[in-house]
């Protein structure tokens, strides 16, 4: 990996950048699930490969910091890889792929498998941030529902699937209520990780360069699925599987196609790693 | 005597930059300044369990004096009192009058395209009430849109069928039945059987008969129909040109019509 | 001195029809006179002399164009029907107030049982009392049973008559106005109908009448009021057999 790049400032983007990044970070972290509006500044990256997350990344990280990048888990996809060149070069901060040790881990669509503790931050790549779009196309209605907590048009689409397929059939980006008063979408993340955002110890950020939007669910926030009382939120179903090369039993497993064969396998690279050294090791080694 | 559940007082309502002589006009346009006064300090209260029947032409504003009350057109002036309200209800603001909306008010529109969504299935409309009262529990939904249904007399087997694909006169009912779903004390019905057949508008102003007598309900009814307003409302407004011209109980305006033109309307009907 | 019910003065009613250039006609004018509480006013005069139109004025069918009608409801405030609240009428036409016109009005597809229920449920009877008491009424006036969820639009005049009277009668009103009641009944019918009309006035009840009938009218009548060409000619004591 090359050393740092002359000529840039620390991190690619200039310090007024950072600072109204880092204001509209505190105030969405003031008003949990609120998508607050921000100037996405141009970046060597194209819109739609993290520029978002990478913005929140660039403004927060400093010498110290450790960092992480995964790509649906994945700490080696090119996505990820790109992006660690791309800081490392403008900061010359250290990689890892360890969650435990990294002080910031930018995320698309994964939440790790371990727990996180209240120093680190957890920056999510988002490419839709608006839940509401689902049922409502335009901007300016779905900022009024916002506005007015007006989300009756989201609980009828519930309700149709329901009446439709005995269930809500939303997968990833399932709409959560955040804090008692917004809506927000969790990004793609899959079921799996949403029960995840609920009382954190982590402080998580949101970001979304195309739609220029920030949000953040700040730590100990209740985040709840939408769920009727009696069809609740499930999680995906992995009973009776396991991964193939670490054999754990409760991780979210990727499905893989190896010619005509079906295998599944952690989505967490890293952690299935140190699964495979140690199978016992725990999620959660934060200390209570 | 009943109480009044609604008390309008001064209503106005002007299309275009309007000025001080726009309310003295004779007929709905101001000859000095061409703005379009669609609804001219019309003042009415409505009591407690009865039918009040806003009569008029087209162009009289007595579409638009109800979508004024039930907060879809912003009126220019003018004051409402709800019952329980103390306060100017158009002074609320919107989370307040959203409230009163859900809650207080339910509305049948003329055209079912404006009081329907189409997209959805047509117990997904009425069920649209019920999500906004914060009901969280699917069977109880379920088990209330049944009741819905049954009283608006509409088929149980097409309440999961996709609302484009009802009759006429079951997307009107089902337009009652959302209307209904939250127990309002005020119904407005702006023209509910217009463009119905005969026999279908007779059934469906028999329903809103029968729901009223059940419910103890208060109705504003608009309509150009001077047959429909006899059948079902106890006391008449009859407007023109955005001003109530007369008022009186629903046999005395039609045997005894004092305004030239109520004598004209009366005179017209078939 | 009995109290009086009613008291009209200078009550007169004009029409002013505006689509024959503003031709008005007088149907009757400075009508003065009471009624006594338990009283039974028999009104007489020829067709076309403003007998109806009077009971319509005092049921505020047609609007009275000068003058008073003050009623006095037991234990409660004097008000005056000419000038006062649509809604107040409405609230004594449910309660107090019960009305026979001379045609019927048939309101379509309401079973005549329904009407006449419907009539005691406006007045705060409850749903099965009110029920009970229209079917008997409906027997009492000789509408069989079986005609109970049939629409009085598909009956004969006189038995929609009949029904017209029920739904007045079965009121127990404090003010009974009656326009031609019996007028196309038969022989046994209007026997029937009087008797009724006789039980409510030995319950107190106070009626002013327009009988078709001369001897009907001499019947009932504890005075009799004579209506000519819009005035009121003469008041006078009827003197009756019982």
């Amino acid at each position: 990996m090359p050393e740092m790049i002359k000529g840039y400032n620390f991190a690619f983007i200039d310090e007024y950048a950072k600072r109204e990044i880092r204001r509209k970070i505190l105030k969405a972290v003031s008003i949990p699930g609120y998508q607050v509006p921000f100037g996405s500044r141009e970046l060597p990256i194209a819109r739609g490969w993290g520029t978002g997350g990478l913005q929140i990344t660039l403004s927060l990280i400093g010498k110290e910091d450790i960092l992480k990048v995964i790509d649906q888990g994945c700490d080696d996809s090119v996505n990820a890889v790109n992006i660690k060149r791309f800081i490392k070069a403008t900061t010359g901060i250290s990689i890892t792929a360890d969650t435990l040790k990294a002080t910031i881990i930018q995320t698309r669509h994964r939440i790790p498998e371990e727990e996180m503790g209240d120093k680190q931050i957890l920056v999510f790549q988002v490419p839709y941030p608006e839940p509401l779009r689902l049922v409502e196309p335009q901007e300016a209605q779905t900022r009024r529902m916002h506005a007015e907590m007006d989300y009756a048009k989201i609980w009828v689409f519930l309700y149709e699937n329901i009446v439709k397929w005995k269930e809500i059939t939303i997968g990833a980006r399932y709409p959560v209520f955040v804090n008692g008063r917004y809506i927000m979408d969790p990004s793609p993340i899959p079921r799996y990780d949403v029960p995840r955002l609920n009382y954190a110890r982590t402080l998580y950020l949101f970001g979304a360069g195309r739609e220029k939007r920030i949000y953040a669910v700040p730590p100990f926030t209740e985040v709840k699925p939408l769920e009727f009382k009696d069809h609740r939120f499930r999680i995906e179903d992995f009973t009776a599987k396991s991964c193939a090369l670490c054999g754990s039993k409760d991780t979210f497993l990727d499905e893989i196609i190896e010619g005509d064969r079906r295998i599944f396998a952690c989505s967490d690279t890293s952690f299935c790693k140190k699964r495979r050294e140690n199978p016992n090791i725990p999620k959660s080694s934060v200390k209570k | 005597m009943r109480d009044w559940i609604l008390k309008v007082e001064n209503l106005t309502k002007i299309y275009g930059d309007g000025c001080p002589n726009c309310l003295k006009s004779e007929t709905n346009k101001c000859s000095f300044c061409r703005a379009t006064i669609a609804v001219n300090s019309v003042s009415l209260t409505l009591y407690g369990g009865e039918i009040l029947g806003i009569m008029g032409e087209s162009g009289s504003g007595k579409s638009t004096l109800v979508r004024n009350l039930y907060f879809d057109i912003p009126p220019t002036l003018g004051e409402a009192y709800l019952n329980k309200e103390r306060r100017n209800i158009f002074e609320l603001n919107s989370q307040e009058k959203r409230k009163l909306r859900n809650f207080n008010m339910g509305m049948v529109y003329q055209s079912p395209y404006l009081g329907l969504n189409f997209e959805i299935t047509a117990g997904g409309n009425v069920a649209e009430k019920l999500l906004m009262a914060n009901w969280r529990s699917y069977s109880n939904i379920r088990r209330r849109l049944i009741d819905l249904f049954e009283k608006t007399e509409l088929p149980l087997n097409r309440m999961d069928d996709f609302s484009a694909t009802l009759s006429g006169g079951m997307q009107q009912r089902i337009q009652i039945a959302k209307a209904l779903a939250n127990n309002p004390e005020i119904l407005f019905l702006d023209e509910p059987t217009s463009g119905l057949d005969l026999s279908v508008q007779a059934r469906l102003l028999d329903l809103i008969k029968k729901i009223q007598q059940e419910l103890k309900i208060s109705i504003i009814l608009v309509s150009h129909d001077l047959g429909v307003i006899r059948l079902l409302a106890g006391r008449v407004l009859v407007m023109r040109e955005g001003r109530i011209i007369e008022s009186g109980l629903t046999d005395q305006i039609l045997e005894d019509p004092q305004h030239p033109y109520t004598q004209l309307l009366v005179n017209s009907m078939l | 001195m009995q109290d009086i019910i009613l008291e009209i003065r200078g009550l007169s009613k004009k029409f002013n029809l505006h689509l024959l250039g503003d031709k008005v006609i007088t149907a009757f004018q400075n009508a003065s006179f009471v009624l006594k509480r338990g009283e039974f006013l028999g009104i007489s005069g020829k067709s076309g002399s403003g007998k109806s139109s009077l009971i319509k004025c005092i049921y505020r069918t047609y609007l009275p164009t000068e003058g008073e009608i003050v009623y006095y409801p037991k234990n409660r405030i004097p008000i005056d029907l000419a000038k006062c609240l649509d809604e107040e009428i409405i609230d004594l036409r449910h309660r107090k107030i019960g009305y026979v016109s001379q045609f019927f009005h048939a309101i379509p597809r309401v079973s005549c049982l329904k009407i006449v229920t419907q009539t005691l449920i406006q007045q705060g009877v409850d749903k099965d009392r009110a029920k009970r008491r229209a079917k008997n009424m409906l027997l009492r006036l000789l509408i069989p049973e079986r005609l109970f969820d049939a629409y009085p639009s598909t009956f004969s005049g006189g038995e929609r008559q009949r029904v017209n009277i029920a739904q007045a009668l079965v009121k127990k009103a404090e003010l009974l106005l009656l326009d031609e009641p019996t007028a196309s009944l038969d022989k046994t019918s209007r026997v029937i109908v009087l008797g009724e009309i006789l039980k409510l006035k030995k319950k107190g009840i106070s009626t002013i009448g327009i009988f078709h009938d001369d001897e009907e009218l001499k019947r009932f009548a504890d005075r009799i009021l004579v209506l000519e060409e819009g005035k009121i000619k003469e008041i006078y004591e009827n003197d009756k057999d019982h």
